[in-house]
C-alpha cells in the first residue's frame, strides 16, 4: 500500500446544522478536516472513516390496547453495516405490556455489542 | 363518570409537544386549574410516531427518539395535578372563549375559560393540493399519515414505493419503509433542492443508495384499483413539467411529501385573524392572538422544524397566558414586522418593542454568505448559510427600538440578500 492521502467529504450527522466535512486522510487517519462549525464534526469524521455507525430505531410487536407497535431503539449507535440485518430480526420480537422507556429488550443484539432498548412507557 | 370542572383559568387545546409544555409551564408557575385536552386515545402529538432520532438537541443536550421526548414530558404530567382529557375533540371556540367539546363521557358539552392555549398541530398536503392528475386508485397516501400507520398501527403501505417530495418527513419515511423490507425506488423533488435537512440526506437516502431526483414530479397516476405506475417528468425553470423527459416508473405506492399546513379549523370559528402567509394565527410577541387572552404555539402557529423551539414556544404562550390571568389584559403590540426580500414568513407579526426579542424568520431560497436585516432600526447579521428547511433565528435586544418608538413608525422590515460585500 501506498501512502496516498485521500480527500472526502462528509455531512455531519449529529446535529441538525449537517455541516460539510472536508476530510483528508491517510491509512484511515485524518491529516486535515475543515468546514465543522464545532468540535463534534472532529469525531463524528473519525468514526466515519474506521468504523460508521447509526442509531437503530424500528418499532416490535406489542399486545396493547393503545397502541399496536412499540418503538424501540439501539441504546448507542450500532455498526452501519449490520443496521438492515437488525432491522429485519428485531422486527420478530412479541411482548406485553408493562413496559417502561429505557428497559432493555434485548441485550447485545446479534452480538453487534448494542442493546435493543424500549423508546416509550406502556402500561397496559 | 369523570367529573370536569367548567371554568378553567388556562385550557389548552392540543396534548402534543407544544401543549404539553404549556401546562407544564403553567403548572410551575404555580396556575392550579389548568385543562390538557387531546384528540388521540395518549399524548405526545405527532412525536409518538416519530420514532427516530435527533429530537431534544437543544433543550436535552442529547439525541432522543421522538417517544422518548414525549415520555419525558408524558411522565411528568401524569405526575402533576394538571388535568387530561383524551380521546376529546373541540369542536368549536368562541371569542368569549367559551370551548365546545365532544368526547364519549361529556356528550356535547361546553367548556369555559380565561385563557385559551391552541397548540392544534398541522395536517399534510395531499395529492388535490398539488394537482396531481391521472386515476383515482388506492395506494397514494401522504407520508405522515404511513408513518402513524407503520409506527404505531402496525400497517405496512405496499411493496413498492415511489416519495415525492424530499421534505424530512419524504425522507425519513424512505429509510424507515426500507428498514420495513420495503423497496423505495426513489425521492422526487420539485424544486431544484430539498427542504430536507443535510443530515437526512446523508444518513436515510446516501445510507441505503436510494436516489434523490431533483426537479422532477409526478404528471401522471396509472392503475384503476391498485396503483400499478406513475409517470415521472423533469420540470424546467419555472417548475413546469416538460412531458416530453416522462418516464414511467411500476410501484403499487405513492407516498407524498408535500408540505404541511397549520391546523386553523378552529382560529375561524372564533374570528381570529390569520397570516396567509404562515397560514398560522396573527401573533404578538408573547404569542397572543388577535383575540385577547387566546395564545397560540406549536405547528399549528407555524411549520417547525424542530420539537425543541416548539417546546419553547409552548413555555412561551404559557408564561403570557399567566401574566393575562394576572394583569387581565395581554401587551400591546404597535409595531408591525413585514416580510422583505427572501422571506415566506416572520413570527410574530406584531412587537411591542419594548422587550428583547426573538424573530423566527422561515427563508424562501437558499443563500450563502447571507446577510439578514432590519434596516431602520439599523441591525445587520452575517449568516452562512440560511435556506427553507432551518428557521433562522435573529435576536433583537429591545434598545434598537427606541428610536423608532420615539419617531412613531409603526413598522420594520427584514430582509435576507446575499453578501456581495468585500
Amino acid at each position: 500500500m501506498v501512502d496516498r492521502e485521500f480527500k472526502k467529504v462528509i455531512t455531519c450527522i449529529e446535529c441538525p446544522v449537517g455541516c460539510r466535512l472536508n476530510v483528508k486522510y491517510k491509512n484511515k487517519k485524518i491529516t486535515q478536516i475543515d468546514g465543522n462549525q464545532c468540535k463534534k464534526g472532529n469525531k463524528f469524521a473519525e468514526t466515519e472513516l474506521i468504523d460508521p455507525r447509526r442509531i437503530l430505531t424500528t418499532t416490535i410487536t406489542i399486545k396493547s390496547v393503545i397502541i399496536k407497535r412499540l418503538p424501540v431503539r439501539s441504546n448507542i449507535p450500532a455498526p452501519k453495516g449490520k443496521i438492515l440485518e437488525m432491522a429485519r430480526e428485531v422486527k420478530k420480537i412479541k411482548i406485553n405490556p408493562p413496559v417502561k422507556m429505557g428497559d432493555i429488550i434485548v441485550k447485545n443484539f446479534l452480538d453487534s455489542g448494542v442493546d435493543i432498548i424500549s423508546s416509550a412507557s406502556i402500561d397496559e | 363518570m369523570i367529573n370536569y370542572k367548567d371554568n378553567y383559568d388556562i385550557l389548552i387545546i392540543g396534548g402534543g409537544p407544544g401543549g404539553m409544555a404549556a401546562a407544564l409551564k403553567a403548572h410551575e408557575i404555580g396556575i392550579k386549574n389548568i385543562l390538557l385536552m387531546e384528540r388521540d386515545n395518549q399524548l405526545g402529538g405527532i412525536l409518538p410516531q416519530c420514532i427516530h432520532s435527533g429530537f431534544g438537541l437543544k433543550i436535552f443536550k442529547k439525541q432522543l427518539t421522538g417517544p422518548e421526548y414525549a415520555q419525558i414530558f408524558m411522565d411528568k404530567i401524569h405526575d402533576s395535578s394538571i388535568k387530561i382529557m383524551l380521546s376529546t375533540i373541540a369542536l368549536a371556540v368562541d371569542n368569549n372563549k367559551n370551548v365546545t367539546v365532544t368526547n364519549k363521557e361529556l356528550g356535547i358539552r361546553k367548556l369555559s375559560a380565561k385563557t385559551i392555549i391552541l397548540s392544534l398541530g398541522c395536517r399534510e398536503r395531499t395529492r388535490g393540493a398539488i394537482s396531481i392528475p391521472g386515476s383515482r386508485p388506492s395506494g397514494i397516501l401522504t407520508a405522515g399519515l404511513v408513518q402513524r400507520m407503520v409506527n404505531i398501527e402496525g400497517y405496512l403501505p405496499g411493496k413498492e414505493i415511489v416519495i415525492l417530495g424530499s421534505g424530512d418527513i419524504g425522507l425519513i419515511m424512505a429509510r424507515r419503509l426500507t428498514l420495513e423490507g420495503l423497496r423505495v425506488k426513489g425521492v422526487y423533488e420539485v424544486m431544484p433542492f430539498s427542504t430536507g435537512l443535510p443530515r437526512n440526506i446523508t444518513q436515510c437516502l446516501d445510507d441505503y443508495d436510494i436516489p434523490l431526483y431533483l426537479n422532477h414530479t409526478v404528471t401522471n397516476v396509472y392503475g384503476r384499483k391498485r396503483l400499478e405506475a406513475v409517470r415521472i417528468s423533469k420540470v424546467d425553470r419555472n417548475l413546469k413539467p416538460v412531458l416530453s423527459t416522462g418516464k414511467t416508473i411500476t410501484c403499487d405506492t405513492l407516498l407524498l411529501s408535500v408540505g404541511l399546513i397549520c391546523e386553523n379549523e378552529l382560529l375561524k370559528t372564533c374570528g381570529i385573524e390569520l397570516d396567509h402567509r404562515s397560514g398560522g394565527p396573527i401573533v404578538d410577541e408573547s404569542l397572543q392572538t388577535s383575540v385577547a387572552g387566546i395564545f397560540a404555539c406549536g405547528n399549528s402557529l407555524y411549520i417547525n422544524d424542530l420539537v425543541d423551539n416548539v417546546t419553547e414556544d409552548g413555555d412561551l404562550a404559557a408564561e403570557s397566558a399567566a401574566s393575562y390571568l394576572r394583569d387581565g389584559k395581554g401587551i400591546e403590540s404597535s409595531i408591525n414586522i413585514v416580510p422583505g426580500d427572501n422571506i415566506s414568513y416572520i413570527i410574530p407579526q406584531k412587537i411591542s418593542g419594548k422587550k428583547d426579542i426573538t424573530f423566527r424568520i422561515r427563508p424562501k431560497f437558499p443563500v450563502k454568505n447571507a446577510i439578514v436585516e432590519i434596516l431602520e432600526i439599523g441591525v445587520r447579521e452575517k449568516k452562512k448559510v440560511v435556506g427553507p428547511g432551518e428557521l433562522l433565528l435573529l435576536k433583537v435586544k429591545s434598545d434598537c427600538f427606541k428610536d423608532l418608538i420615539i419617531s412613531g413608525r409603526n413598522f420594520v422590515k427584514i430582509n435576507i440578500t446575499k453578501n456581495n460585500g468585500r
